[in-house]
């Protein structure tokens, strides 16, 4: 609901005193003129007869008056009584009264009067578009404050409200666990529970079961989708808006728990700015309709064309939070799976093909933020006698131990059965270090080295709070102002010779854990989460913290640590080359380079931005947005007919035997009947140049 | 307590009191009870209690006989140590491959190895075996002369790809390159030159780091920082970056590392 900052004034009735016609016997005529704060109310001109110890009644709603007071201070009401008389009225005084901010609600009529009269009236303060009597927690009047919304009651109470919608999920603690910016205490007893934990994602779940992600795919209209009901799945591919595919933006805390948002609260309304000028997107309501606006606490969005796009939640008209994302249409990349058995039974990787079906779809409920897929390839070729599982895209080739367990060259392991271009996946027993996985090629991304968030020159997004967690998503002034600009590295590309287009990885058996456990849901989120992980790195994502070396100078202590600011570049892995140089969010975004997926779920905006610059993504399969189905071509008796001037739709009609309203819904069978042709919609106004359907003379 | 735990040894079933007796024999520095254990160790029964056929099918680090072997290398005994030189020798413990990676990996710490140890190694390396890099580690980890000497010989063993053993040397050897063990080896290697490609690749581990083309994100290994160099590694590596300048014709980066390294030694 947007400002509603409105006070009703309703002048009930008037008790006669004295009716002032001292020199004329009989009764006095009175008249009234009323005004709030400078807006006329009832009708001066209309004259009462006033007995002495009646009552008037001023009928309505002609004595009432609505006045917005968003911008005002104080409210003057004003109603002044003239008795009507030969020579002259009667000034018969006037009753005056002043509000101001803050506007409280008033549970009695007021009485206030002159000698000659006596009147009884009411201000009523809008709630939600509607006028009475609230709750006193009721909030009236919303205006913006740095990081925050100061509220007003209609008690006349004022309190700061706050509300956050964080880009990461789950949210980091906050300092001095890490090195994140403070944000406002949040008074522990009476909050509700923040909205701000890790998503457990299963392979059934739907794509968006991640919420707040970097990038809201670019989707057709829900009134694209076809007839007929489609499973889960392809809801989950579809490439038209559903609820199982939009991006969920929910959100993470808000302040104080009286405030009670619900998740499609009417207090709470969404718009969209494009950032870029291209960037657009728009939200899918829970009627499962698609709209420029929506409501609540937890909403639905969708791309509508490529950019960058800032969504805006207003509480009751003031700026509440921001939330900033990219719109991309959805890349899909091709992959294969290749698992290679050992000849002996210690050598053979526990996860089969169906297992592998698993670890994908987990692993694109991830990438999903990043608005990527991972398709399996549907080209049957192999090499390396790799033979192909009943599954399309996944195979086994049975291979010597030392190909597949404790693998020191994995290069050896990850070209086996490749396809030019497509994304290789490996699964081997081990490899020489104990890993779960690791990314052996890739190409360089065409962002080059680094890359920046804003990039430069993007007008309108430096005062848009990142999702590379500089600084919550409050509202853009005072503490939650301009987030400056992030500079990321990206990380070079590694490809061996004679094979520049050989994308791949391997992933390890150690994702199963022990014994009976590599099909279990947990082990399940393992297996993808590092596909997800070493799959950033192919598209140039460094790790997001690293670990820092055990007993050197800049860390004496006995266990290696996550890395801080600071710390030497030789410290780290491989002398700091595979660090990303962010170290915001220290543990939730997927490229920490040890977390579990338990917590490591984020792809953030930066991140987002490199990846689309990957040769991979640009060079993949783009789903092309549904286009909701055109009308009907005319039926074959059906002809075209542009209107020319001097004409209008009856004589239109009389030439082909019909009246005006049959000519108005003639449709030729197209489902789009004249009336929705003609830009008035009005069969008597139609104009020169529009174009309606006329039965085909003859037919 | 050590006769309480060789009971249990004997008549307990249960995996996990097993497990707890092993270990504090493991860590107990009575012979009697050390060479018990190791009888214990080297039979079916205590090995097949430990653990099941299925839990050999998931990560040998998980596995219950892991923890004793662990205690027994953390025992400065030397009746423990030749505890697992005995399991080397044992057909029995290295029925599962699970526990020969786990053997493997302790026996870095057995210096200096004995011969059965030597041999131990030797065995488990072999191409495409699923145990040589495990081994290669091991051998560069102990950094004796016959771990190294080992080393040397499967650097020169011809049925080992070049590949394989370029992993070798950018993942272990590079984290060693200031050992004078290791120095020693190369030098004879390089200097016979019978391999040219494994010639280039030592030298380029020895003095051209070079972490963006070896290393993958989940893959890195970092050399030592020059002050960790001995003067007789100094003179060893210095020794062998001259004669490479000299007699070789390394390409132009690799030039440019040695002489840096050179000009570093020299300064320091």
């Amino acid at each position: 609901m947007a400002a509603d900052e409105r006070i009703k004034i309703i002048f009930h009735r008037v008790f006669v005193r004295r009716d002032s016609d001292g020199f004329l016997r009989g009764n006095g005529e009175f008249s009234f003129l009323a005004t709030a704060g400078g807006t006329p109310i009832g009708d001066p001109s209309q004259i009462f007869e006033a007995i002495e110890g009646n009552t008037l009644t001023l009928p309505q709603p002609l004595w009432s008056g609505i006045v917005d007071v968003a911008s005002r201070t104080s409210l003057r009401v004003v109603f002044r009584g003239f008795e009507r008389d030969v020579f002259s009225n009667d000034d018969l005084g006037a009753v005056i009264h002043t509000f101001s901010f803050p506007f409280s609600q008033q549970r009695l009529i007021f009485r206030h009067g002159t000698p000659f009269y006596l009147l009884d009236w009411e201000a009523q303060l809008a709630v939600g578009g509607t006028f009475g009597v609230h709750p006193p927690t009721a909030v009236f009047a919303t205006r913006q404050n740095s990081g925050s919304v100061t509220c007003t009651t209609v008690s006349g109470a004022t309190f700061d409200a706050r509300m956050e919608f964080h880009p990461v999920r789950p949210v980091p603690a906050p300092p001095p666990v890490t090195v994140l910016p403070n944000r406002p205490v949040i008074a522990a007893a009476a909050e509700p529970k923040p909205n701000d934990g890790a998503t457990t994602i299963a392979a059934g779940d739907p794509i968006n079961v991640v919420p707040n992600c970097s990038v809201f795919p670019v989707l057709g209209p829900p009134n694209a989708a076809p007839a007929g009901v489609l499973d889960n799945a392809a809801l989950d591919r579809a490439n038209f808006v559903n609820a199982r595919n939009a991006s969920s933006v929910e959100f993470t805390f808000f302040q104080p728990a009286s405030l009670a948002f619900t998740d499609t609260d009417p207090r709470l309304e969404w718009r969209v700015v494009s950032l870029d000028g291209t960037g657009n997107a728009q939200f899918l309501r829970p009627d499962g309709s698609a709209a420029a606006t929506t409501t609540g606490r937890k909403i639905m969005v969708f791309g509508t064309a490529e950019g960058e796009v800032r969504l805006e939640c207003r509480f009751q008209g003031a700026l509440f939070a921001t939330y900033r994302a990219l719109t991309r249409r959805i890349r899909q990349v091709a992959c294969r799976f290749t698992i290679l058995n050992g000849t002996t039974a210690a050598s053979i990787p526990r996860a089969g093909p169906a297992d592998v079906v698993n670890h994908l779809a987990i692993a694109n409920r991830l990438l999903r933020q990043l608005a990527l897929e991972l398709v399996l390839d549907a080209n049957p070729a192999t090499t390396n006698g790799a033979v192909a599982s009943t599954i399309p895209g996944i195979f086994r080739i049975r291979v010597s131990p030392g190909l597949t367990r404790n693998v020191a060259n994995t290069d050896g392991a990850t070209i086996r059965n490749h396809r030019q271009r497509v994304m290789n996946f490996v699964y081997i027993h081990s490899d020489s270090a104990g890993n779960l996985g690791a990314a052996t090629d890739f190409p360089t991304n065409g962002a080059g080295a680094s890359i920046t968030d804003p990039p430069a020159g993007t007008a309108g997004t430096q005062a848009s709070p990142s999702t590379s967690w500089v600084r919550p998503t409050g509202v853009g002034i005072g503490a939650d102002a301009t987030t400056g600009t992030v500079t990321m590295n990206l990380i070079a590309a590694r490809q061996r010779p004679g094979n520049p287009n050989l994308f791949a990885m391997f992933v390890t058996d150690g994702n199963g854990g022990g014994a009976g456990q590599h099909a279990t849901p947990a082990r399940q989120r393992e297996y993808a989460n590092t596909i997800a992980h070493e799959f950033g790195h192919i598209l140039n994502l460094g790790h997001r913290i690293e670990g820092c070396r055990a007993n050197t100078p800049s860390n004496p202590t006995a266990n290696a640590r996550d890395n801080q600011p600071g710390d030497a570049a030789a410290d780290l892995n491989a002398a700091g080359i595979f660090f990303d140089q962010l170290f915001q969010p220290p543990h939730e975004n997927v490229m920490h380079f040890q977390d579990p997926g338990t917590i490591a779920q984020d792809f953030d905006l930066i991140q987002a931005r490199g990846v689309h610059q990957s040769p991979i993504v640009t060079g993949a399969t783009v789903l092309a947005p549904a286009v909701p189905p055109g009308p009907a071509p005319p039926r074959g008796d059906t002809d075209e007919h542009v209107v020319v001037k001097g004409e209008f739709l009856e004589m239109i009609a009389r030439r082909h035997g019909m009246t005006a309203m049959e000519l108005f819904n003639f449709d030729g069978g197209t489902g789009i009947p004249n009336s929705r042709r003609l830009r008035s919609g009005d069969p008597n106004l139609i104009f020169v140049g529009e174009r309606i359907l006329v039965p085909r003379s003859g037919a | 307590m050590e006769a309480e735990s060789l009971a249990v040894l004997e008549s307990s079933e249960d995996p996990k009191e097993l497990q707890a007796a092993a270990t504090r024999l493991a860590s107990s520095g009575d012979s009697q009870a050390l060479d018990a254990l190791g009888r214990k160790l080297g039979s079916e029964r205590l090995l097949s209690l430990l653990d099941s056929p299925e839990a050999y099918a998931g990560e040998p680090r998980r596995l219950r006989v892991r923890r004793i072997l662990d205690e027994l290398a953390a025992n400065p005994s030397p009746r423990a140590q030749g505890v697992l030189v005995a399991l080397a020798r044992s057909p029995a413990f290295q029925q599962e491959p699970g526990r020969v990676d786990l053997l493997i990996g302790v026996s870095a710490r057995i210096r200096p190895p004995p011969p059965d140890l030597v041999e131990f190694w030797r065995r488990h390396c072999e191409p495409e075996d699923g145990f040589g890099p495990l081994t290669v580690r091991a051998l560069v980890d102990n950094d004796t002369e016959a771990s190294i000497g080992v080393l040397e010989q499967k650097l020169a063993d011809p049925r080992f790809e070049p590949d394989e053993k370029r992993a070798w040397l950018r993942l272990e050897v590079i984290r060693h390159r200031n050992s004078p063990h290791v120095l020693r080896a190369a030098d004879r290697l390089v200097r016979a030159g019978r391999d040219p490609v494994l010639r280039m690749d030592l030298v380029e581990v020895l003095f051209d780091y070079r972490p963006a083309e070896w290393y993958t994100p989940a893959v890195s290994a970092s050399p030592p920082p020059l002050s960790a160099y001995t003067p007789e590694a100094r003179a060893l590596a210095s020794g062998l970056g001259r004669w490479v300048l000299a007699t070789l014709e390394p390409p132009q980066r690799t030039r440019v590392a040695i002489e840096a390294f050179l000009r570093t030694i020299d300064a320091t």
